[in-house]
């Protein structure tokens, strides 16, 4: 049996031993202790490894960072000489983390193996780009359009990983083996991963400098309620995905923290249906919207643990168009306008049909229960009846034509990473893989695709200007209740932790406060 | 017209005489029984027993303790937790009520039919509720509220689904029993008709060990009710439900165990009335008396 393991599965073996050792030999710090609601179910890089560049196993050519930026990371310099083309410049003296180079032909190699391999890179990736290295160091991409995000691409966790292609193609399909194989650059390896956990240990040669914490432990743990025990108890520092209802909870509670960062790029989005029921009627859309009172979800459904959308997008996004407003008696003059007129109960009714609309939660969200509740509320006092439904699996359950909803909650990001591109086509086009509500503008319908290949800052600003503007004026769709702020509960030591952007969520400077 | 004479009215499906003057002296029945008419009150009258409107949000008043005005407290949203649960009691006991009734009901139905019909219809019959039986109850909720979705009538339909056929095998028996029973054989060959022998010989003998069954099983409905909901699969919000309202505040028993204490309380006491209630329906119900 010992005879048929291969050196590398041997080697691994040792590393998952040795651990709890090379975990004891490093004083400096214990290794931290997360605890996820998500599961890591494989070492499969195609599916499972994204999650690798959230705990600092893997890492990417470009970072978005919360300035709205996007930064080169395993890039020295992104560079555009011609419209349709863009040249990439690796930093020198970067490995993976077996010790083979990071040079341009192993990072082409990473490329093409995730456009073989993902439909998530083969759907960021435009028709005729052809990939090619100019250099020891340097790469190109050409394509027939120009592709303005580009940036964005190389910094989205789900596209191009930047791993050791030719390790991953040897082990097949037995991701396993790809366990302590060193297949990425980040500065934390891992060592062991099963169904509770994963575990990682530093990786000394680290590209940046000596990694801050001998390692990590991400256990998975679904239950937000057992996430929060695992801090009081002391068996974790960092509990992610907290649900903004525990917040009072722990802020009474000594020893733990729940700490808020920087404005994300997604929230909790409504999504309206036009198929079927009442909201066909775009009139009665634009009246839904500003019956909603933003400010009120922000600061007293959630105190303050989200931000106030005055947007589609994320305020700190530099083509966010400011256009929300709450206006209770230009809604109620929608209304009157459409025929809708107040009942004996002071619900609307128009030729005996009650004004009653059904929201769409689902339980892996636990906020949207006070969301929903305060929303209901809110369309009351405009006679409007709102009935709530939990759909579990909620993506295919708002694509079941047989489901009735009329307003879907969904947490979602416009901009996650920094790209628009992904929720335009997605969530607002003909035929988009997530266009819960049939939307179709045609309008909308011609400026996205313009600004796919789009360049110059300015018009592309101006498009996404007039999207927000008929997204909230005139055929209303898809809304921001709320822009989520990053958020994760901590212990003590971890009390200076802030939460991590755009999922990064351990660097090689992560470490206790002391 | 000697045999109708002979046919006692007592047999009908009929409180025995003194059922509650006997439920009053027996130990636990006495408590059972206030309890359930204490509760009974609460889930009709709730709605206009309540203080406060129950699902409307008051964010200034968020997780006050009890108090004047608001005695059992607010929850995170400033909603008055009295009103909530009296809100709430009508769908945990009624719908418990509700799902004992449509049990007992399809039960008493197949297993009477299977007694009657005897041979194929019944072996085919008793074999479905085998195959039934077989499965958790557990597993079958699940799969109905999987295949119907979340929500308050959708989980009664599944809790009935999970608990019919432990009820069918048992009235089968009893009917079986029944049916050819001495008496039953008489007024058959006496020619009354088979709609009366069943009225007053089969049912009398089913309907009474079902309704203690019922009775003692009326507890394990109210928490499978507030489990389901406490799992987001039964009331949807914003209506209370007590099970659902421990859900809610799950969060808060460290600021506010109130919210805790209350619904789990009601539903301890619910639990605690129907299993007082059965107990002494089954001793009195027992032809030695308390067993």
């Amino acid at each position: 049996m010992i005879l048929t393991l291969s050196r590398r599965a041997l080697l691994a073996g040792a590393a998952a031993l040795a651990l709890p050792m090379a975990v004891a030999a490093d004083d400096a710090h214990p290794p931290l202790r997360m605890v996820t609601s998500f599961t890591i179910n494989s070492m499969d890089p195609w599916t499972q490894g994204f999650w690798m560049q959230e705990f600092g196993q893997a890492e990417l050519l470009m970072q978005f960072r919360d300035d709205g930026a996007h930064h080169p990371w395993l890039l020295e310099a992104l560079d555009k000489p011609e419209p349709t083309r863009w040249v990439m410049t690796l930093r020198d003296g970067i490995t993976f983390q077996n010790g083979k180079p990071v040079d341009a032909q192993a990072v082409l190699a990473a490329i093409e193996a995730a456009i073989a391999n993902s439909a998530s890179a083969r759907g960021s990736v435009p028709e005729g780009a052809v990939f090619s290295v100019t250099g020891p160091l340097e790469l190109s991409v050409t394509t027939p359009e120009p592709w303005p995000e580009l940036p964005g691409v190389l910094a989205d966790e789900s596209v191009f990983l930047i791993l050791d292609a030719e390790a991953v193609a040897e082990v097949g399909e037995d991701w396993a083996q790809l366990i302590g194989a060193g297949i990425y650059t980040g500065p934390y390896e891992v060592t062991a991963l099963d169904e509770t956990r994963m575990v990682a240990v530093a990786h000394e040669g680290y590209w940046q400098g000596k990694p801050a914490l001998p390692g990590l432990t991400l256990a998975f743990v679904p239950d937000a309620n057992a996430r929060i025990l695992a801090l009081q108890n002391d068996e974790a520092d960092i509990a992610l995905y907290p649900p903004l209802a525990a917040r009072p909870a722990v802020d009474a509670t000594p020893g733990v923290h729940f700490n808020l960062g920087a404005l994300a790029t997604g929230g909790f989005t409504g999504f309206m249906n036009l198929q079927q029921g009442l909201l066909a009627d775009a009139t009665l859309r634009k009246a839904v919207l500003r019956a909603t009172d933003f400010r009120e979800i922000a600061e007293d459904v959630f105190r303050g643990g989200v931000a106030q959308a005055t947007s589609l997008y994320a305020q700190n996004l530099p083509f966010a168009l400011e256009n929300y407003t709450t206006d209770l008696s230009e809604a109620a003059a929608l209304l009157d306008e459409a025929g809708w007129v107040p009942g004996p109960d002071g619900i609307r009714r128009r030729d005996g049909q009650r004004l009653a609309l059904t929201l769409a939660i689902y339980p892996q969200q636990p906020d949207l229960v006070p969301l929903s509740t305060a929303v209901q509320a809110q369309y009351a006092r405009l006679g409007i009846e709102a009935n709530v439904v939990s759909f579990d699996g909620i993506n295919q359950a708002l694509m079941e034509p047989s489901n009735r909803w009329d307003i879907a909650m969904v947490s979602s990001g416009a901009a996650s990473w920094g790209r628009v591109q992904n929720f335009l086509n997605s969530y607002l086009l003909p035929g988009g893989r997530r266009n819960y509500g049939g939307y179709d503008n045609a309008e909308v319908n011609a400026l996205v695709p313009e600004l796919a290949t789009e360049a110059d800052p300015d018009r592309r600003r101006a498009i996404l200007h007039r999207v927000q503007e008929i997204l909230w004026e005139e055929d209303p769709f898809a809304f921001s209740y709320n822009i989520h702020l990053d958020r994760v509960i901590v212990n003590d030591r971890y009390a200076c932790y802030p939460p991590g952007f755009a999922l990064y969520h351990v660097s090689w400077l992560t470490a206790p406060c002391e | 017209m000697l045999m109708r004479t002979r046919l006692p009215e007592r047999t009908l499906i009929l409180p025995p005489d003194g059922l509650v003057r006997k439920m009053m002296r027996h130990p636990s029945g006495g408590w059972g029984l206030a309890l359930v008419v204490a509760l009974a009150v609460v889930a009709l009258f709730g709605p206009w027993l309540a203080p406060h409107p129950p699902n409307l949000p008051d964010y200034a008043n968020a997780l006050r303790g009890p108090g004047p005005g608001h005695w059992l407290g607010t929850d995170a949203t400033g909603r008055d937790q009295l009103s909530r649960l009296l809100d709430g009691a009508r769908r945990s006991l009624g719908g418990a009520v509700l799902v004992g009734v449509a049990i007992t009901l399809i039960g008493m139905i197949m297993g009477i039919l299977a007694a009657l019909a005897g041979r194929w219809v019944d072996a085919a019959l008793m074999r479905f509720v085998d195959v039934v039986m077989a499965l958790p109850g557990l597993i079958v909720a699940f799969a109905v509220i999987g295949l119907l979705g979340p929500g308050y009538g959708n989980l009664l339909i599944a809790l009935i689904a999970a608990d019919w056929a432990y009820k069918a095998r048992i009235a089968r028996a009893c009917a079986f029993e029944a049916v050819r029973s001495p008496a039953a054989t008489v007024a058959r060959q006496i020619g009354v008709p088979e709609w009366r022998v069943v009225l007053h010989h089969v049912l009398p003998p089913v309907f009474w060990p079902l309704l203690v069954l019922g009775t003692l099983g009326l507890g394990g409905q109210i928490a499978a009710i507030s489990a389901f909901s406490f799992l987001g699969l039964g009331v949807q919000v914003p209506h209370a439900e007590w099970g659902a309202m421990l859900a809610e505040s799950r969060f808060m028993f460290t600021i506010a165990p109130w919210l805790l204490i209350a619904p789990a309380a009601c539903i301890f006491l619910s639990v605690l009335a129907s299993n007082l209630l059965g107990e002494a329906l089954r001793d009195l119900a027992t032809p030695e008396g308390r067993s």
